[in-house]
């Protein structure tokens, strides 16, 4: 494993003790159709946004769904360092990161594949708003840590990425919105999933139970042009569930647009000038 | 004894703030949203139409204010770079030396070239640039080094050329940078500006406010900056410079548009307190308030 020589040494590999209990098999709907955080299925959480929280970036946002949060800034745009790979398009670099301390086992510093498989998926959605033809040469960085991990970091992300860019006066087609939905076995959609509920592979062999469809769904939406421009998907689905959960998505994540209009408008609002 | 002050506050929830009187009246927008459905109007900035569709909806790409001149619709981002304007006055801090230009950085957003055949090097303006120039380029300007300039030529991907041809540009000395959003500089014939309380500021139209002390000699035209005077400067004079950096600040937190007049009477309106206290919330309102009744008492006054 990488070290690195700046940070205090800590173990570089340390498990949250409940870990080490043996896994109880939980089910994630009880008789009721509650959910274990009471919830129902298609129940999402409350979603809290703020933009320029970060002072030192040029925009920022932070997002806070249940006890998931995620904190995004926005640098730029600026020059390319690297005349080389010179285009009249301008460039997006995205990294998302996992705190080391935001999941129940600790992340490196080093960005992992499981983030940099992320941190595409992100890219994928923010390059079909942002308007990067005005931005020749440029480069724009966007850097998204999530400070603790519940359930529903790429959505959260997503729309804190989107909300940091035009919080940024970068120029976009649309604000993107995205939302999850965790597919547990036929006919069970879970809106909004808890990071227990979150689909782990080894869930597909112990709780399958001849049912074949597990897996988790995050789409990214453009609202108001009701245009898909990411989806996430992992896990085992058949075709037509597959459509049902990218369609139960578009409208989760339509409902989000509400909200993120709201928070954009209030954070312009305090700094409107005043020169009428 | 321990010169310990206490300041008394108003709680801090009052606000009798004119500013934000007229807030509910902008249009705001944010991007996506439709602004018009007519087709007669232009598209400016920070808007975009849908190449296929037949409505020609026009949709804004920035959050903002909608601003009409006329039939042009602009949507004006509150944080955004600066757009340089052939003209326009700079300040700016050098980040690279490179062969016969430095790169400068203006908050723009490309970095602005100066090139060293645009630069007034010492020994008179009509001089040939050798190679023994180019290699003493760092001698006159290095990388971090503030400098002034104007504003030569904006290149088709937004990039500036700058130069400081004049004497009134070139390098900057002793003093203060202050950086505000570029919208808030108000546009003017003079960006440079003597004022009477003895300091000079720059209010470049980038955003980037230099304040320093006016030299002197210096009251008509400077020397380009090739002597930068490193005497300490006395404490009352750094005062001074001080003084004004808070209340360019005010008024940048408030918003209020920075000319030499809005500076001039926040300064004015400032002398009754103490330094230290203008960066306090309610002095800083206090200053403020009392700065837009001026001005709109000279503008009343006029008509």
């Amino acid at each position: 494993m990488a070290t690195d020589s700046r940070r205090l040494a800590v173990p570089q590999s340390s498990l949250d003790p409940k870990s080490l209990c043996p896994a109880k098999v939980e089910r994630l709907l009880n008789d009721e159709e509650q959910r274990l955080d009471g919830r129902y299925s298609s129940e999402s959480r409350g979603i809290y946004l703020q933009c320029g929280t970060v002072s030192q970036a040029k925009g920022s946002c932070y997002c806070e769904l249940g006890n998931t949060k995620v904190v995004c800034s926005v640098y730029g745009p600026k020059d390319v360092e690297h005349y080389e790979d010179f285009q009249m398009e301008g460039k997006i670099k995205c990294e998302f990161k996992y705190a080391p301390f935001s999941c129940s086992k600790h992340r490196g510093h080093i960005p992992d594949l499981s983030e940099a498989e992320i941190s595409d998926v992100i890219l994928q959605a923010l390059t079909a708003s942002v308007r990067l033809q005005c931005y020749p040469k440029s480069l724009i960085e966007v850097f998204i840590i999530v400070l603790e991990n519940d359930g529903s970091a790429v959505s959260a992300s997503i729309t804190a990425a989107s909300l940091a860019l035009a919080d940024a006066g970068i120029e976009q087609y649309d604000i993107v919105t995205s939302a999850s939905v965790r597919v547990y076995g036929n006919g069970n959609f879970l809106e909004d999933p808890t990071s227990v509920e979150e689909y782990r592979p080894q869930d597909f062999d112990s709780e399958s139970g001849g049912d074949l469809n597990h897996g988790l769904v995050t789409v990214a939406l453009l609202p108001t042009l009701n245009q898909v421009c990411a989806v996430l998907s992992n896990g085992h689905l058949e075709c037509d569930v597959l459509v049902e959960t990218i369609q139960m998505c578009t409208s989760l994540a339509q409902n989000l647009y509400t909200a993120a209009r709201k928070c954009l408008l209030s954070s312009v609002k305090s700094v409107d000038q005043n020169n009428a | 004894m321990s010169s310990s002050t206490i300041v008394i506050k108003a709680p801090s929830k009052r606000r009798n703030n004119p500013i934000y009187a007229h807030a509910s009246e902008v249009f705001l927008v944010t991007p996506g949203d439709v602004i018009t459905e007519d087709a007669d109007y232009m598209r400016g900035h920070g808007t975009y139409t849908n190449a296929g569709d037949e409505d020609n909806k026009l949709y804004a790409s920035v959050a903002g204010v909608v601003e009409r001149i006329n039939k042009l619709v602009c949507v004006k981002a509150l944080k955004t770079r600066y757009n340089g304007e052939v003209g326009d006055v700079v300040v700016g801090r050098i980040k690279e030396v490179q062969q016969k230009r430095w790169k400068v950085e203006t908050n723009s957003r490309l970095d602005s070239t100066l090139q060293i055949s645009s630069v007034n090097l010492p020994g008179g303006e009509l001089r040939r640039r050798s190679a023994a120039d180019e290699l003493t380029m760092r001698e006159y300007l290095k990388e971090g080094d503030l400098i002034s300039a104007e504003v030569q030529q904006v290149h088709n991907d937004g990039m500036l050329s700058l130069h400081t041809r004049s004497l009134r540009y070139g390098k900057l000395g002793q003093g203060c940078c202050v950086v505000v959003s570029p919208s808030l500089i108000k546009r003017r014939k003079n960006h440079i500006h003597n004022l009477p309380c003895g300091a000079t500021t720059i209010l470049a139209n980038n955003g980037y406010i230099w304040i320093s002390i006016t030299s002197g000699d210096a009251c008509n035209e400077g020397d380009g900056g090739f002597n930068v005077n490193k005497e300490p400067v006395p404490l009352e004079e750094r005062e001074v410079v001080c003084r004004l950096k808070n209340c360019i600040q005010c008024l940048a937190k408030s918003s209020v548009m920075l000319y030499d007049t809005s500076v001039l009477y926040a300064y004015e309106s400032s002398l009754q307190y103490q330094v230290k206290e203008i960066m306090s919330e309610k002095v800083s309102l206090e200053i403020v308030n009392q700065t837009i009744s001026l001005l709109e008492r000279e503008k009343t006054g006029d008509g």
